[in-house]
């Protein structure tokens, strides 16, 4: 007989403070690591299995797939020059912060690349898709010091101009040695190809994207501002975010180039926080939806019900899945926050920042307050870590497909149990806000009807 | 017209803060008897009773009723600014549509911030029947809770007529924190049967960052229902907390 799994509650990852970039306290707050243990993922079953023995239990090993897509680009990228049209795409590194590897994301081929750094795109395709053009590509690195945004020389300024282009720019690079075979793959980032370190960099003529050229010369506007403005003037999210890492936005003195991992939750956090202030203005739903997606073999539920804005992210990972290469234990992490905000980053990572982002904007668009919880169940198809875009871009479609409607809390339960694998006990007691639409007692059942009629947190409505 | 000059500046800023956990924006109103604001939470969980009667203040002028409405996060702002020593001036400029904050200490620091136009919330006045009464420190209570917090997200409120019991259990365990009535930090306890109810921790958390201001509290509650928690502010003035207690289900 099998034993029951036993749950563990864990966390991980961590990104350090970049409040050099944050003038929102908020945002800072999102990204402030919090005092927390990390268990990370054991690994060294796989230097005994190297891909042969299937000792991780996985349906396809994440190492031979990427190796599989790698030797298909290998011939292209032996020499030390390589031209392609980048997407345009950049890199910022972490490691040696302050001082960082920043250059273009350059395929082995000219033409309409646009899609390979585009994730609004990239939902419905599997990991073989993603992997073969995002590992094609080269970053294309030198080191430079974060603060050379103010001041960049030629390298960093064609970077730059890359970076804002509206459309694929050619670019020919030489390194001083072919590119090493070291790829980025992780929970954050979306994947990146071979580092090489480039010698010189040509780029063709660019086609400069207005809105991020103007916020570029707008050396008074703060960084969170043209964050803002970018995205009401209906600029992707991918673009924001790979502009932020340029430093190409902020008060003058003040820019700087951001690590790719960090600039993608700022720019997350910066536009859902401003959201949740809008959303806190709007009546509040009057009826519970469930949305569904499911997507590489995960399941995402977003369910939205009547109430104040709240919003709760929970991950279940079962064994042998990604991030969880034991066989008997299920991990669940989730974080979760009130009406008035986290105080901490998040021990899940970007993707609670993504899916809020998700969960905002769809709010915002129906002009309607509501507490909302994300349920997710990540399954053993899920072999590869592709970036926070998956999460930000399932939620999204799970949004724009129609919802379940129910009128009682305890139908949305039932759903739930009938949905998951996980039991809906175990649900339940890990999830707050579940927890409190059970358990907490409300003032105004001991105090009679409570008048509000300030327009916030207040009226209901459909 | 309203005026009014504290002698402690502190005493906002820590009343300020604890309000600021509970709502983003208030309504403070200003009569000839003090200031006072009332505010619930936006689930309906806990609410605030905050009254600092004329009294309380060296000087209070106030002509009528004036409905100061302002967003708590930038009051906080400026409240934090306050230094040891400062007094607190509070004017209302209707005319400018303004709240003045003036801290008057080793130099003379004015602040303003614009007012909000606030609907006043009805919120009845609370009635409930408590068995058991309470007072302990404020600094005691503020230390059991820090102690069930490092086991869990509630805590069970237990009284019996010798004992104020509060309890927790969670994954990583259980405590206990007991004031009996050898418990230097109890100073009054008046319970006739045994009660216990339930409560979330975090708001107790959050309206706790009242007790810089507060010297003691009286803890009032019943099996199963609100609790009330009054922190006696300096000069006769009150700041009083009810909270919704979670269903039990064992």
């Amino acid at each position: 007989m099998e034993e029951e799994p036993k749950i563990v509650k864990l966390a991980r990852k961590k990104i350090p403070w970049v409040g050099h970039v944050i003038d929102d306290k908020r945002v800072a707050q999102d990204l402030l690591p919090p005092d927390v243990t990390y268990k990370v993922p054991e690994r060294s079953i796989c230097l005994e299995c190297r891909g042969a023995r299937n000792l991780c239990g996985k349906k396809q090993c994440p190492i031979v797939l990427k190796v599989f897509s790698y030797l298909k680009v290998r011939p292209l990228i032996e020499s030390d020059v390589l031209r392609g049209s980048s997407p345009p795409g950049v890199f910022v590194g972490r490691i040696g912060y302050p001082k960082v590897f920043v250059g273009p994301l350059i395929p082995p081929e000219i033409g309409d690349t646009g899609a390979y750094d585009t994730p609004e795109v990239w939902f419905g395709w599997n990991f073989g898709d993603i992997i073969d053009f995002r590992l094609k590509m080269v970053r294309a690195c030198f080191k430079t010091e974060v603060r050379k945004a103010t001041n960049p020389d030629r390298l960093l300024s064609n970077t730059i101009e890359l970076a804002i282009s509206s459309t694929p720019v050619d670019a020919e690079t030489r390194f001083r040695k072919p590119p090493k075979k070291v790829f980025l793959l992780d929970d954050e980032v979306q994947p990146m190809g071979p580092l090489g370190l480039v010698e010189d960099l040509q780029i063709s003529s660019v086609k400069t994207d207005r809105r991020l050229e103007k916020v570029f010369y707008d050396t008074d506007m703060k960084a969170s501002e043209a964050v803002l403005e970018l995205y009401q003037k209906g600029v992707p999210v991918s673009k924001i975010q790979r502009a932020f890492s340029m430093g190409i936005m902020g008060v003058g003195k003040d820019r700087r180039l951001v690590p790719t991992r960090w600039s993608i939750t700022a720019v997350d956090s910066i536009i859902s926080n401003h959201l949740i202030d809008r959303v806190k203005d709007f009546p509040q739903l009057d009826e519970y939806r469930i949305y569904e997606v499911n997507y590489l073999d995960n399941r995402f539920l977003v369910i939205f019900m009547p109430g104040p804005w709240t919003y709760e992210s929970i991950e279940v990972w079962f064994p042998e899945t990604l991030w969880n290469p034991t066989h008997d234990s299920i991990f669940v992490i989730g974080d979760w926050e009130g009406y008035q905000g986290r105080r901490n980053y998040a021990r899940m990572g970007g993707c609670y920042y993504a899916a809020r982002l998700a969960v905002t904007e769809k709010l915002v668009k129906e002009k309607r307050q509501a507490t909302v919880l994300i349920l997710r169940e990540a399954h053993s198809g899920y072999v590869m870590p592709v970036g926070v875009w998956f999460v930000r871009e399932s939620v999204r479609r799970a949004l724009m497909n129609p919802p379940l409607r129910f009128e009682d809390f305890k139908e949305v339960i039932d759903y739930i149990g009938g949905r998951f694998r996980f039991p809906l006990g175990e649900w339940i007691k890990n999830s707050r806000i579940l927890l409190d639409a059970l358990r907490q007692e409300k003032l105004s059942s001991f105090l009679g009807d409570i008048k509000t009629n300030r327009g916030r947190n207040s009226s209901t409505a459909r | 017209m309203f005026r009014a000059l504290f002698h402690d500046a502190r005493t906002w800023r820590y009343v300020v803060d604890a309000i600021s956990t509970l709502v983003d924006e208030g309504l403070f109103k200003a009569t000839e008897e003090g200031l006072r604001l009332r505010a619930m939470d936006p689930s309906h969980v806990a609410m605030i009773d905050f009254e600092m009667p004329r009294d309380a203040f060296d000087e209070y002028e106030c002509e009528g009723e004036a409905k100061i409405g302002v967003n708590f996060d930038e009051m906080k702002k400026i409240m934090r600014r306050g230094r040891s020593g400062d007094s607190l001036e509070l004017i209302h400029d209707a005319d400018k549509k303004r709240l003045i904050l003036r801290f008057r200490g080793k130099s003379v620091r004015t602040f303003s911030i614009p007012l909000l136009e606030l609907e006043e919330e009805e919120l009845p006045e609370p009635t409930i029947e408590f068995k058991g009464l309470a007072i302990v420190t404020a600094k005691a209570l503020n230390e059991a809770i820090k102690d069930i917090a490092i086991t869990s997200d509630y805590v069970k409120i237990q009284m019996t007529p010798d004992a104020l019991i509060l309890t927790a259990s969670g994954e990583s365990g259980e405590v206990k924190v007991e004031f009996t009535r050898e418990s230097e930090a109890l100073l009054d306890l008046d319970a006739s049967e045994e009660i216990s109810a339930t409560y979330t921790l975090s708001y107790l958390q959050d309206v706790l960052k009242v007790v810089g201001a507060a010297d003691t509290v009286k803890l009032q509650f019943s099996t199963n229902m609100p609790i009330r928690l009054d922190f006696n502010l300096p000069g006769g003035g009150r700041f009083t907390y009810f909270l919704a207690p979670r269903i039990e289900t064992e």
